[in-house]
């Protein structure tokens, strides 16, 4: 996985654009298809979002993906208020930084499946401990083995989804019409 | 292609995984009929499982209410308020209790015995309670003696004066007739509890796992010390803590000893016992309660019962075929 | 250069997953925490502090608080949240909580109800019933 670091060009910024902007989508997207799931706090999520913070990490560096987990927390400040701000910090924060390195040093035994799963599984951590420390309760951990459960679950969809995606988005890079990888090389020429 | 199947056997081995932690949760159970109510002078609940939701419970608080009736010497129409009052009465229940006791009286040496309501109206625990001077004692124990109880088919007679109070066994006895009355419906399981007499038989569920039932700590309230598990079964507590009260300093409970008209002074706080009889479990813990633990066992084995004893340093000890385990402080 | 093939899953990934589920299989079967007061209790935790408890079987009929904006009642067989002014309402939407370990959780308002050993179903440390 080649990792270069870059300054943040006007191209790069709109890049993370975009992207962000597609992991707010789908953020809302898995609220609005799968409410309140049973067994499981309501406001938890498949982390679908997650997808997008494991492609920019991926190709773009550790920094613009902490870029694009700083803009969904943003947004869930300005539209949720802080709560859920902090909650989407601290369960996007750890998973990032999980993702940041398994990425940097486990290629060789990690495929992105793997990935998925640690960084599903660390979103929920977070904020299942964010939920406790807001509250002060110890018995919120109750949900921890459902959370579990189901991060794995969703992990494995996240991670198999980019297992398939990634090395065609590779291959792709060397065909011009792939603006977002190419533009990079584009900008250093 | 390989890879392609061992991913997909991977995933249904995680999806499957799934379904066998979504299933642990949802066990069938069967439909609940829950009931609560206050009857013979305590809170009587009830859990009833049945396959199809018919009701049972309302049933159930009315025959609770009719025995009540029937054994309650506070119910002045009830025959044990008449007997009290002329010396006998004809009623198949209460002739039935008063033959059953009998032979428990006899063997506590009349400590437990069924016309102890004399001595125990001058303690007045209902209603606070207060201790009885000596010459009322003295007066009210030469009325307390079981073997002037006579049966006669469904007739009983007392001596003059003689006070019949069924209030060590009629909680027992409510079980009893309850789990009798649901066992020849479609009720698949019950647990019941009549203040603190428990009955249970069959199963809250399709798994069949037997009832698990605490016994309340004597020495904290709000807690239990231990847990006993049994699949069919009556469980009767005799406590030093259900109804007490302190004068001068000193505490007197309830669980009279019939012989010295005085709170029994066998150095236990609480005796649990396990029958498959209701009334029994219930006399029979009293009955231990009075007679102390060693002194109980004989008479244990005679009714086939088990029983858990706790004395006033909390030493726990078990006697018989008993599923009791202890449960950590709580 | 031509990769057109599906990154495959490695060792890494199987021993992460392996490791989970195994974690996950000790969380299912461990015994809850236990606390044994006899009957249903509901626990009314405010600012990380336990403000009231309240013993729901004893209860004749509801019982309503109102703490940082959440409404709370309290009924004989469960308890939940009435109404609440924080914005997302998932506590409310928790619905009814009726057997121990339950628990609807107001994060904004700092508000947590949760029911603990209950005296009257079976799992791990709880009975279903009381002998005294």
């Amino acid at each position: 996985m080649k990792k270069k670091k870059q300054p943040i060009t006007t191209a790069m910024l709109a890049r993370l654009g975009i992207l962000g902007a597609l992991a707010l989508v789908l953020s809302f997207l898995e609220t609005v298809l799968l409410p309140d799931l049973p067994l499981l706090p309501p406001g938890t999520k498949l982390g679908l979002s997650n997808v997008v913070t494991m492609l920019t990490c991926s190709l773009f560096g550790a920094v613009p993906a902490l870029y694009i987990t700083a803009l969904k927390v943003l947004f869930a400040l300005i539209t949720r208020g802080m709560t859920a701000a902090m909650m989407s910090g601290a369960g996007g924060v750890l998973a990032t930084l999980g993702m940041i390195l398994l990425l940097r040093t486990g290629q060789r035994v990690f495929s992105y499946f793997g990935v998925g799963v640690l960084c599903a599984v660390l979103h929920n951590a977070g904020q299942l401990f964010c939920a406790c420390l807001l509250t002060g309760s110890v018995y919120l951990l109750h949900y921890g083995k459902y959370l579990l459960l189901f991060a794995i679950f969703t992990g494995s969809l996240t991670g198999l989804m980019l297992n398939v995606v990634m090395p065609r988005l590779r291959q792709a890079e060397g065909n011009s019409q792939f603006a977002i990888c190419n533009s990079q090389s584009r900008d250093e020429r | 292609m390989l890879k392609r199947k061992g991913l997909a056997l991977f995933l249904a081995a995680v999806l499957l995984l799934l379904c066998g932690a979504g299933c642990k949760k949802n066990d069938k159970t069967y439909a609940v009929d829950e009931n609560n109510a206050f009857a013979m002078g305590t809170f009587v609940s009830m859990k009833l499982y049945s396959d199809n939701g018919t009701k049972h419970s309302d049933a159930v608080l009315q025959m609770i209410y009719t025995l009540e009736d029937t054994i309650s010497w506070r119910k002045e129409n009830s025959p044990v308020a008449a007997l009290n009052r002329t010396g006998r009465c004809t009623d198949a229940v209460v002739a039935e209790i008063i033959s059953q006791c009998a032979p428990i009286s006899k063997a506590t040496g009349g400590r437990f015995d069924l016309t102890v309501g004399a001595v125990s109206t001058l303690w007045d625990f209902d209603n606070g309670g207060h201790r009885p001077l000596k010459k009322e004692l003295q007066a009210a124990l030469e009325l307390v003696d079981y073997t002037a109880l006579r049966t006669k088919g469904d007739t009983v007679t007392c001596a003059d004066g003689q006070q019949l109070d069924l209030g060590a066994v009629g909680k027992g006895l409510a079980c009893d007739l309850a789990i009798d009355y649901l066992k020849a419906t479609d009720v698949k399981g019950a647990v019941l509890s009549v203040g603190g007499s428990i009955g249970v038989f069959g199963s809250r569920d399709e798994t069949g796992d037997p009832w698990r039932v605490g016994i309340r700590d004597p020495f904290n309230e709000s807690g239990q010390f231990g847990v006993i598990t049994l699949k069919e079964g009556f469980v009767s507590t005799s406590g030093d803590y259900e109804k007490y009260f302190e004068q001068d300093g000193k505490r007197y409970f309830h669980i009279l000893d019939a012989t010295t008209g005085l709170p029994a002074k066998s150095g236990l706080k609480s005796v649990t016992v396990v029958c498959d009889n209701g009334m029994l479990s219930d006399a029979l813990s009293t009955a231990c309660f009075l007679l102390g633990e060693e002194a109980s066992h004989p008479l244990l084995e005679r009714y086939n019962a088990a029983a858990v004893f706790v004395d006033a340093e909390g030493n726990i000890s078990i006697f018989g075929d008993i599923d009791f385990a202890r449960t950590d402080e709580s | 250069m031509k990769a057109d093939k599906t990154m495959r899953i490695k060792a890494g990934d199987v021993v992460l997953v392996a490791v989970l589920l195994l974690c996950c299989a000790a969380l299912f079967l461990a015994p809850h925490l236990k606390k044994q007061p006899g009957g249903l209790t509901a626990q009314l935790i405010v600012d990380g502090e336990v403000r009231e408890t309240v013993v729901l079987s004893s209860l004749d009929g509801e019982v309503t608080r109102t703490v940082n904006g959440c409404t709370v009642v309290f009924s004989p067989n469960d308890a939940r949240f009435e109404s609440a002014d924080c914005p997302d309402g998932l506590c409310v939407k928790q619905g009814r909580l009726k057997a121990a370990g339950d628990t609807a959780v107001c994060l904004p308002n700092r508000v947590v109800v949760t029911l603990i050993a209950d005296g009257e179903s079976t799992d791990g440390g709880k009975v279903d019933a009381v002998a005294y």
